[in-house]
């Protein structure tokens, strides 16, 4: 029986029915994918039938005849087909205009060749129709003062008329749109809603042919459009090109679609790949998406490319290969050296294949081709490279997000003189804004992303009117992949004192900022210098900000997300910001080990003194603070003594004989007169009945540190285990992986190499966070926590390691988010990659062990592979509900930092409606004010830390409930969340109701609680 | 004289219950208890052959006044199915085998439970998750049938402590049953115990005057200590026990440990002086000490250390030094052989000359 019967609480309802069975968390081959990305053949049927009626009706169309322009105009305007557009150019509107059906109509390829990619969830199928306007209708001379584009505009309103008019396509509806976002070319969008299970769109897209105008004499810097002006009209001269060359390509990638599968299937994952990183045709989504990918790769069969490598590639009969052949030439390609445009021409047609990109999606392109091209480099499998690319969860996270207000009418007096302002403004002030913002930034960034929202679709209108600009503000929203060694370097290093042109444009740049200075050796430079506080790119990014709206005074400051300031400092407080709170912790448990190491009389070595307390390798959620401030458990270490064969061989004399040693290691602390307290206790682990002991030391600068001994029961002098593990498990006890020894050490260097990276214990504080802001601490511990974010810190991704602590924070949410723990073990591939041998081989225990994922326990597998070759297992018990709770709020998680508007600490709001009822802990239990103000009053941390009193009430009724409840305490304790379980779990304490029926006596589960916790819980509280 | 610490500066965070949004729970209400509450009427009197035992609870009377059941589940036990019976070999017929027993159970409220509700007198409760006391081998259960004076067990005789099996101190003032244990209620006769049985098939769920509360009726000479606040403060105290006693308890236990040992090895050489009943003398190590070394020796441990000491460089350590080494001593291998096959050589040339 599922848990939603039980329950009316319809937040559980929809955990449950959450699906997880996704079939791309399974590795898949490449053939598989590519079968997955792809339409199925009724879909294609469908849409080919509908294709097929508007062509139907397209070539039917009557002959129409106009005196002039205007009188065409309106008559499309009475038909309601009139396609507003800025009137320019010469005046030719008493022209006469002939209208005849197209010449030839073409579907997409793709559809023809069954390589129609499946929509995203609320996407429409988009297919595209290549229409060849009759040469008739156009004059020669048209392609100058875009003539041409008028009379393109006039033939899409008569498509139109024909088919609203037909009785084949009633019921669809017509809207227009720019074909990629050039404002220079619409196009007439057909919606076809009941065609298939998805949405269908079909663009109308006109071409003409190639001779029908002198394309050679369009070249880029050439004039044509607004002759009077005189300046370059590249864009309009690139738009009639592409319109030119539209059946030449289709023609071309014909015949090697129809020869050559791989080239097909190349196609597939070009376009997947371009997708899941944001990139499309459209001119504002970087002007790359799959119709450029297929020149691309186009041009590199034909054999027009002499790079050896992807000349290599292109002669393999490999999909994959052909696709990263396709991003070696991307890599290859470099900007105009005289515009700074993307440029890669055709080589017989010099058609510019990039002529829609901006500089800034070029770099980024390139950027994402050189990662998923590194893989290769560091030593992985062709199929391993492929899993990595195609099964990322981190496209489209970025490390620092900034919103601007972009205010068109003042940012188009500060772009420069040889920009076109009239059409694709927006185009322009992305150039122009990269060029700023690049330069501000320095070696600082990797990528800049620009997010600019699109126009909605138009529909078509009936009343005469040209359309005027779209000047409106609107929010630029940038995003920002950072360099993780320079991000947050505090020094701008300009140019020499002895380049006087550099350092001119230097002071020019950055204004009062820049200075001179002499570093030690000797070189004097022009530097800016930036507080530490808050991240030195922020800092930049908002000077930049003023530089881009100066001299004109924005009411909207910019907003960031990703940043620091952000994350530590929102009202409440998330995190208190570190500062230097974790190294006085860390300097304090220094000067701790140093007196214990320098204790004479003791009959053993210390071989080391680790601090495992998470405070205590910066990664705790609450930063470590003196007892006097902050009444905390104990910042935990582990001595390591030197081994000996003086200790008892029987376990039990042995735990006595550690007893004994940490007595005497106090008498001799406390006699050194260095603590405040010195005391040994005793406690038993949480899963059994064993007895180990700890010395608790209270330092004068009143921290409070708890050690125990290492390994004190698993290593005898013998080397004997004495408790050997059945199988490697995660033990509950100080939160710590007690595995075998070495897979032990295997997680700790894997962690520790991940500590190399600057913002990882920041990533893990804040997982930390969200974590126990959704009451899951309990069963999640630091262990467990640093494996989760270890395994996005890995190289082996075609993304850079996060540079930021939302980005990081964000990785891992995207990682659980999509992992599904029943089918796959979560790989932390730090030290070294897996082999696809070793990647079969765990697929296969894993599958051989999946009984424990079967009942009312989870077991979240990790994998860890250490570069002596082994691979380690590390499985992790949770209830199963709350591997699914973690997996959905996971999800909502990521899908809501998705969108820029969420306030950051949103995520880490409680959803209390998740619980059947909640229990409410008194709040008394704090060391008085009293007793915290005086320094020097031996303070021991005994009865009065509720935390612990807490923690031993939550542990003691969890183990009595735990058959009938889940417990979900807060990071305080004071209010602990509660799930009745499913029935089939509590099957001991029930009562019979009748006869085969039994129901959990749920007063007496209540009663249990209040009789357990009496003067400890306040009270119940049930859903309203 | 106090010294003040420094100011505390920084902001706490805002504990759950300012943050948590409770807006849509209500405090635990007699209109929810009674939609949960499970009343003896709707619940059958025997469950597969136990009897339903209804006994009333007062643990939520903060938020209802209406009465709550815990129920329990009694059957005559059946010594068959458990371990109680090898332990107890005399149990037989006057014990009753009662499940779902509350977490806080104790012998008291048994024993009350059943004055309370007419039962017979109870000897002692054996609890599932408590070890079984083993019983002296010798006592027959007619005597203890005739003499129904109690009989005062001597647990420390029957089962020697020394100072190195001495437990290590309780964490806790009281133990709690968790969820699945049972207990057998022994009684002191037959008779007591069918009287038990009857009392409790009386005060099933059948009963409409079911007004006893767990736990009344116990003695104030039994004091138990108490649940909540009070145990975990104590449980925190006990954490910390005294140093004093602390070392006593480790210097004893060891000395204990440390003499055993040494009995047990001595008991061992005396044994290998003394042949076995089929005549055999067992060898142990001789604990006698090693010769003096003599003058070559001596010697030969000191080139053997030299050696060790020139070899302290490891040339072996790195794969080249290795592959050198095997080189060296493949090299000096074939000289050995080509100057074995120019001795032969010579050899046969001399015999030759002499022939």
């Amino acid at each position: 029986m599922k848990p939603e019967i039980q329950s009316s609480n319809p937040r559980k309802r929809k955990l449950f029915e959450s699906g997880l069975n996704d079939a791309h968390s399974l590795p898949l081959s490449i053939t598989d994918f590519i079968k997955y990305q792809k339409c199925s053949a009724k879909e294609a049927a469908q849409i080919t039938q509908t294709v097929n009626n508007i062509k139907q009706v397209l070539v039917c169309a009557e002959e129409t005849k106009f005196d002039s322009i205007q009188d065409a105009k309106a008559a499309f305007c009475s038909h309601g087909a009139h396609i507003p557009y800025p009137e320019c150019g010469d005046d030719i509107y008493g022209a006469p205009v002939f209208l005849s059906p197209p010449a030839r109509i073409e579907s997409e390829l793709n559809l023809g060749h069954h390589i129609l990619r499946k929509p995203g969830h609320d996407d429409a199928v988009v297919v595209d129709l290549i229409i060849q306007v009759p040469p008739i209708t156009f004059h020669p001379k048209d392609y100058l003062e875009y003539r041409y584009l008028r009379k393109r505009i006039l033939y899409l309103s008569y498509l139109t008329v024909a088919l609203r008019g037909s009785t084949e396509t009633q019921g669809y509806s017509f809207s227009h749109d720019f074909l990629d976002g050039d404002e220079l070319r619409p196009t007439v969008l057909v919606d076809c809603l009941h065609v298939v299970h998805s949405k269908c769109r079909i663009r109308l897209i006109p071409a003409i042919p190639h001779d029908l105008f002198p394309i050679d004499r369009l070249s880029p810097n050439a004039c044509w459009a607004d002759r009077l002006s005189g300046v370059p009209t590249p864009m309009y001269n690139s738009s009639l090109v592409d319109d030119a060359h539209h059946l030449g390509n289709f023609e071309l990638l014909r015949q090697h679609i129809t020869s050559n599968e791989e080239f097909k299937g190349a196609l597939v994952l070009g376009s997947t790949w371009l997708s899941r990183l944001g990139f499309s045709s459209h001119m504002l989504d970087g002007g790359f998406g799959k119709k450029e990918w297929a020149l691309l790769q186009l041009h590199l069969v034909e054999g027009n490319v002499d790079t050896h490598s992807s000349s290599k590639y292109a002669a393999s009969s490999d999909p994959f290969q052909i696709f990263k052949s396709v991003l070696n030439l991307i890599i290859n390609t470099r900007l105009h050296p005289q515009t700074g445009t993307p440029t890669l021409c055709q080589t017989y047609t010099q058609y510019n294949i990039l002529f829609k990109m901006s500089r800034w999606s070029f770099l980024a392109l390139r950027h994402h081709s050189s990662a998923v091209v590194s893989l290769e480099r560091s030593g992985l499998s062709s199929l391993s490279q492929f899993h990595r690319i195609f099964q990322n969860p981190f496209c489209q996270i970025y490390d620092i997000t900034a919103s601007f207000r972009i205010d068109t009418l003042q940012i188009m007096e500060k772009l420069p003189s040889t920009t076109a302002r009239r059409w694709n403004l927006q185009h322009s002030i992305n150039d122009y804004c990269y060029d700023i913002l690049s330069k501000g930034l320095g070696d600082r960034y990797k990528t800049m992303v620009f997010c600019v929202p699109k126009p909605p679709l138009r529909h078509l209108e009936n009343v005469l009117g040209s359309e005027k600009p779209d000047h409106d503000p609107y929010n630029l929203c940038i995003s920002f992949t950072l360099d993780e060694k320079t991000c947050m370097r505090i020094l701008e290093y300009g140019p020499g004192v002895q380049d006087t042109r550099g350092s001119t444009d230097f002071r020019e740049f950055w204004g009062d900022m820049a200075e001179l200075r002499r570093f030690k050796d000797g070189r004097v430079m022009e530097t800016v210098k930036w507080d530490a506080t808050p991240s030195p790119t922020e800092q930049i990014l908002g000077f930049l900000h003023r530089k881009l709206t100066s001299p004109f005074q924005t009411k909207q400051p910019p907003i960031f997300h990703g940043c620091d300031s952000e994350i530590y400092l929102t009202t409440p407080p998330l995190i208190q910001p570190p500062g230097d709170l974790y190294e006085t912790a860390i300097s304090e448990f220094q000067t701790v080990v140093n007196s214990i190491r320098q204790v004479n009389d003791f009959p053993l070595g210390f071989r080391k003194i680790t601090g495992i307390s998470p405070a205590l390798s910066l990664t705790s959620v609450k930063p470590p603070l003196s007892c006097s401030r902050y009444l905390e458990a104990p910042l935990e270490g582990e001595l390591d003594l030197e081994s000996s064969s003086m200790w008892p061989v029987d376990p039990e004399q042995r735990r006595r004989s550690e007893f004994g040693l940490l007595l005497k290691l106090r008498a001799e602390l406390e006699a050194s007169g260095r603590f405040l307290t010195a005391r040994v206790g005793i406690t038993t682990t949480r899963n059994s009945d064993n007895t180990y002991c700890f010395l608790d030391l209270l330092t004068k600068s009143r921290y409070y540190f708890r050690f125990r001994l290492k390994d004190a029961m698993d290593i005898t002098p013998n080397g004997l285990n004495i408790n050997p593990q059945i199988g490697p498990s995660l033990d509950t006890r100080n939160e710590r992986l007690i595995n075998t020894k070495q897979t032990f050490n295997l997680q700790e260097s894997a962690v520790q190499k991940c500590h190399q990276h600057q913002f990882f214990a920041p990533s893990l504080r804040i997982l930390g966070k969200w974590i126990q802001s959704h009451y899951l601490g309990l069963f999640f511990g630091n262990a467990i926590l640093e494996l989760f974010v270890a395994a996005v810190f890995s190289p082996y991704f075609p993304v850079a390691i996060p540079s930021s602590t939302y980005c990081g924070f964000r990785r891992v949410i995207a990682y659980l988010s999509c992992w599904d723990w029943r089918r796959t073990p979560l790989e932390v591939d730090v030290l070294r990659q897996f082999t696809d041998g070793e990647r079969t081989q765990i697929l296969k225990e894993f599958r051989a062990d999946s009984w424990t994922n079967q009942g009312s326990e989870a077991c979240l597998s990790v994998v860890l592979a250490s570069e002596d070759g082994r691979v380690d297992w590390i499985r992790h018990r949770i209830p199963r509900l709350v591997a699914i709770r973690m997996t959905q709020l996971a999800r909502e998680t990521h899908s809501r930092l998705s969108d820029v508007s969420t306030p950051f600490n949103a995520v880490f709001d409680t959803d209390m409606a998740f619980f059947d009822f909640v229990i409410v802990l008194n709040q008394k239990y704090e060391l008085c004010d009293s007793d915290r103000r005086y320094s020097n009053v031996v303070m021991l941390p005994k009865t009065n830390v509720s935390s612990s009193l807490y923690a031993s009430f939550i542990r003691e009724l969890r183990a009595q409930t735990d058959e009938y409840i889940l417990l979900f305490p807060s990071p305080d304790s004071l209010l602990i969340g509660v799930l009745w379980k499913p029935e089939k779990e509590s099957g001991v304490k029930v009562v019979p109701r009748n006869p085969g029926n039994t129901v959990p006596n749920k007063t007496a589960v209540l009663g249990l609680i209040m009789e357990l916790g009496r003067g400890l819980v306040d009270r119940i509280q049930v859903p309203r | 004289m106090l010294y003040t610490d420094t100011p505390v500066t920084m902001a706490r965070d805002p504990s759950s219950l300012d943050s948590a949004d409770l807006s849509a729970f209500k405090v635990l209400d007699p209109a929810t208890i009674a939609s949960i509450n499970l009343l003896p009427s709707n619940v059958p009197k025997i469950h597969k052959g136990l009897t339903a035992l209804p006994v009333r609870s007062n643990s939520l009377g903060a938020f209802s006044s209406e009465p709550v059941f815990h129920y329990l589940y009694v059957k005559p036990h059946d010594p068959q199915y458990t371990p109680v019976i090898n332990a107890n070999p005399n149990i037989n017929g006057r014990s009753l085998y009662i499940s779902s027993i509350p977490f806080d159970s104790t012998v008291h409220h048994f024993r009350a439970l059943f004055t309370a509700i007419g039962g017979g007198r109870i000897e002692t409760v054996i609890f599932s998750d408590e070890p079984l006391q083993p019983q002296p081998s010798t006592a027959d259960e007619n005597n203890i049938l005739k003499n129904r004076k109690r009989k005062r067990s001597n647990p420390a005789a029957a089962n020697k402590q020394t100072a190195e099996t001495t437990p290590w101190p309780s964490l806790w003032n009281r133990k709690l049953h968790l969820p699945g244990t049972t207990a057998v209620a022994v009684f002191i006769d037959k008779t007591a115990c069918d009287l038990a049985m009857k009392a409790v098939a009386d005060n099933s769920t059948d009963n409409p005057n079911l007004d006893y509360f767990w736990g009344d009726g116990i003695g104030k000479g039994n004091s138990i200590p108490e649940l909540g606040i009070s145990r975990y403060e104590d449980h925190m105290e006990r954490m910390f026990p005294d140093q004093e006693w602390a070392q006593k308890f480790v210097d004893d236990s060891l000395e204990a440990y440390d003499n055993r040992l040494k009995r047990e090895e001595e008991e061992r050489r005396r044994k290998a002086n003394e042949p076995d009943e089929d005549g055999f003398v067992t060898v142990i190590r001789s604990s006698r000490p090693r010769p003096i070394l003599s003058a070559e020796e001596i010697a030969e441990r000191l080139k053997k250390e030299e050696k060790k000491a020139k070899k302290g460089f490891y040339p072996d350590f790195y794969r080249f030094q290795q592959r050198e080494l095997r080189k060296e001593q493949a090299n000096q291998l074939l000289s050995q052989f080509e100057d074995a096959k120019r001795q032969v050589r010579e050899r046969k040339d001399s015999r030759k000359h002499k022939s």
